[in-house]
């Protein structure tokens, strides 16, 4: 068997494995071991690999953004921004049909703003929204089916983790593709808002909540100064981390340092903020940065082991000799995410599949910094999709109401699913919506 | 944090469940550290930019320092993730396993336990050689003149982590063969943290 055929089989493999429910970096690296052992027919190039995967591969010093980001969000959510953020934006809209669903999204995407993670945006805002979407009885399905599907914003809105794990892999810079990220985030964000609307029109039950009836829904609920004080540790935030990179004062590592250092500030300030509440947040920093960095040192090895296969060459040579063309092979290549979605996260999406499309993207001259923010919407929609929806299982576990099922959830976050996909064509087809403030 | 719980857990009588326990220990007390590791680099990361911007005073060697420190707060934290069950495994397969054939999905979890432990003793044999080259040959990181660190000390805590995660692996395997396991709760994946 030559080493292409090893290739091909050890891919097999590895689906199969990871299906079956082995820790994926353990099914990435030692797949990839015993793979390129056979190719080689020698143990010792085989340890060498896994070697210097582990000694080379996150010895970046912009992988420091991971746990520098990742702080900033769980602390930002501890100090209750999410909250603030939200009671702002149910100020906005909560006249309109539909409107806590809208304010839960308005409030995602500016959180997002603050926050490196789906996960941490699908946490807080399950505590925050879902009670209030509740209490003025929209219905279950929609209030956590929203959640879900405004979390998702957290990746694409920088900072995000997402990207900047692919800016690694792909070898693009960091700060283009957080600016890559922004128009299509706020796409998103806005056909989720005017998506709500049409849903609370043809399929009113679904969505649920009054409208507009009951004094407590007009009178203000919080003044204008509380707006200002609510909104401002926000603004800061941007300010000093998107202001910091795009202003050429910092580093995307030293802006997620400062924005870390920042957000412990704020949180002190608004007496939000114990030492136990700081120790969890770091305790769980590491966690993240541990479970990401160890996939990424096991993916190293994966992508290694392709290219003593061959694999991406021949995969973009085969790409070019089938006629495909650039639009066809994005076809491919989104139902390929959508269905790993349904198995695997989103940076494990990302690792296994970008390596071996990257020759055949760039072989179409396309964009790689659009082919990113492709790769994460994609990906991200499967966080909404059974049966491995991250952010649905998140919510599910947070959410305190028994009576909502991980179906309701997963029922619920289908429409927002469905409107990514949408958004996501619409990407694809019009790459200047994540080109146009990068290029 | 019901996960976080378990490190105590009824007493152990029997020898694997006290040496699983004192490996609890070790594990959470090296995330500590590592734990610290990590707000000590946003200390210096801040420290040069700041520095660097307004006194125009850079922390030299910082670059070097952070490339180091991110392998080390890695192999300092992997062992207590995988205590905690939070290495990332799709794990809808073995849930659904667990309630029609149990016996089926032990089974499959020891020889998954047993795979960690295959891929941390490889592991584990380049990391001793690393660590022992580095000691011997005295490498270092950065350009000589203006800023070194010493390579070893980071190489011991990788040797240390993966010994630590090795013996987490086996100890998993074990105590599911003899019938006492200790792993987290299925689902617990990354929904340890409180919000608001």
């Amino acid at each position: 068997m030559g080493p292409l055929e090893l290739g091909v089989i050890s891919l097999g493999v590895i689906v199969l494995l990871i299906y079956a429910g082995l820790y994926i970096p353990v099914v990435l690296a030692l797949v990839s071991f015993v793979s390129v052992w056979l190719m080689r027919g020698n143990i010792d190039i085989a340890i060498n690999l896994l070697t210097i995967s582990v000694k080379d591969t996150v010895s970046d010093y912009n992988f420091a953004t991971v746990p520098l980001f990742t702080m900033m969000g769980l602390i930002v959510s501890k100090a209750g921004l999410g909250r603030d953020v939200y009671e702002v934006a149910n100020q906005i809209f909560r006249a309109i049909r539909g409107g806590l669903g809208i304010a839960t999204v308005a409030a995602n995407a500016i959180f997002a703003s603050v926050t490196g993670s789906s996960i941490a945006s699908a946490s807080v805002f399950t505590k925050v929204s879902v009670p209030e979407m509740r209490r003025f009885h929209y219905g279950k399905r929609f209030a956590v089916g929203v959640v879900a599907g405004s979390s998702v914003l957290g990746m694409l809105i920088p900072p995000s983790v997402m990207l900047i794990i692919y800016a690694v892999v792909a070898e693009q810079s960091i700060g283009a593709m957080f600016l890559a990220g922004v128009v299509p985030g706020l796409l998103l964000a806005t056909v989720f808002g005017f998506a709500i609307l049409i849903m609370a029109w043809l399929a009113p039950r679904f969505v649920g909540g009054g409208h507009g009836e009951g004094g407590e829904r007009t009178e203000p609920l919080i003044s204008f100064r509380e707006i200002m004080v609510k909104l401002v540790p926000v603004v800061l935030l941007i300010l000093v981390v998107l202001g910091g990179i795009y202003g050429g004062v910092f580093t995307p590592t030293e802006a997620g340092a400062a924005g870390g250092l920042m957000a412990i500030l704020i949180a002190a300030a608004r007496r939000r903020l114990t030492l136990r509440s700081v120790w969890e947040a770091l305790v769980e920093t590491g966690h993240i940065t541990a479970t990401i960095l160890f996939l990424i040192i096991a993916a190293s090895t994966y992508s290694r082991m392709l290219g003593i296969a061959g694999l991406p060459t021949l995969f973009g040579e085969w790409m070019q000799s089938m006629d495909l063309n650039l639009a066809m092979m994005m076809a491919i290549y989104v139902l390929l995410l959508i269905v790993l979605g349904t198995i695997l996260d989103t940076a494990s999406i990302i690792l296994v599949v970008v390596p071996l499309f990257l020759t055949a993207v760039e072989a179409f001259g396309a964009d790689l910094v659009w082919f990113g923010i492709v790769t994460v919407i994609g990906a991200e929609i499967g966080l909404l999709t059974p049966p491995l929806g991250l952010s649905c299982f998140v919510i599910k576990s947070t959410i305190d109401d028994p009576s909502i099922s991980l179906a309701d959830v997963f029922l619920g976050a289908l429409p927002f699913a469905a409107v990514m996909l949408v958004v996501l064509i619409f990407v694809i087809a019009f790459p200047q919506i994540s080109l146009v403030l990068v290029r | 944090m019901p996960s976080e719980m378990r490190a105590e857990g009824p007493a152990e009588t029997s020898m694997s469940g006290r040496l699983d326990g004192a490996l609890n220990r070790v594990l959470a007390g090296m995330n500590a550290i590592g734990s610290i590791w990590i707000l000590v680099l946003l200390v210096i990361i801040n420290t040069d930019s700041f520095g660097r911007t307004l006194f125009n005073e850079p922390f030299t060697g910082v670059a070097e320092l952070v490339e180091l420190s991110l392998v080390a707060i890695v192999f300092l934290q992997l062992g207590d993730t995988i205590r905690l069950g939070r290495l990332t495994r799709s794990d809808g397969l073995l849930t659904i396993l667990a309630r029609r054939h149990p016996n089926v999905e032990r089974v499959m979890r020891i020889c998954f336990d047993l795979a960690g432990a295959a891929l941390m003793a490889l592991i584990l044999i380049g990391a001793w050689s690393t660590m022992i080259h580095a000691i011997e040959r005295g490498e270092y990181f950065g350009n000589e003149g203006l800023f070194v660190v010493p390579e070893w000390p980071v190489r011991v805590i990788v040797v240390i982590g993966t010994s630590v995660c090795l013996a987490k692996f086996l100890l998993s395997a074990w105590l599911l063969i003899t019938g006492k396991p200790t792993g987290p709760a299925r689902g617990a994946v990354a929904a340890g943290f409180e919000a608001d």
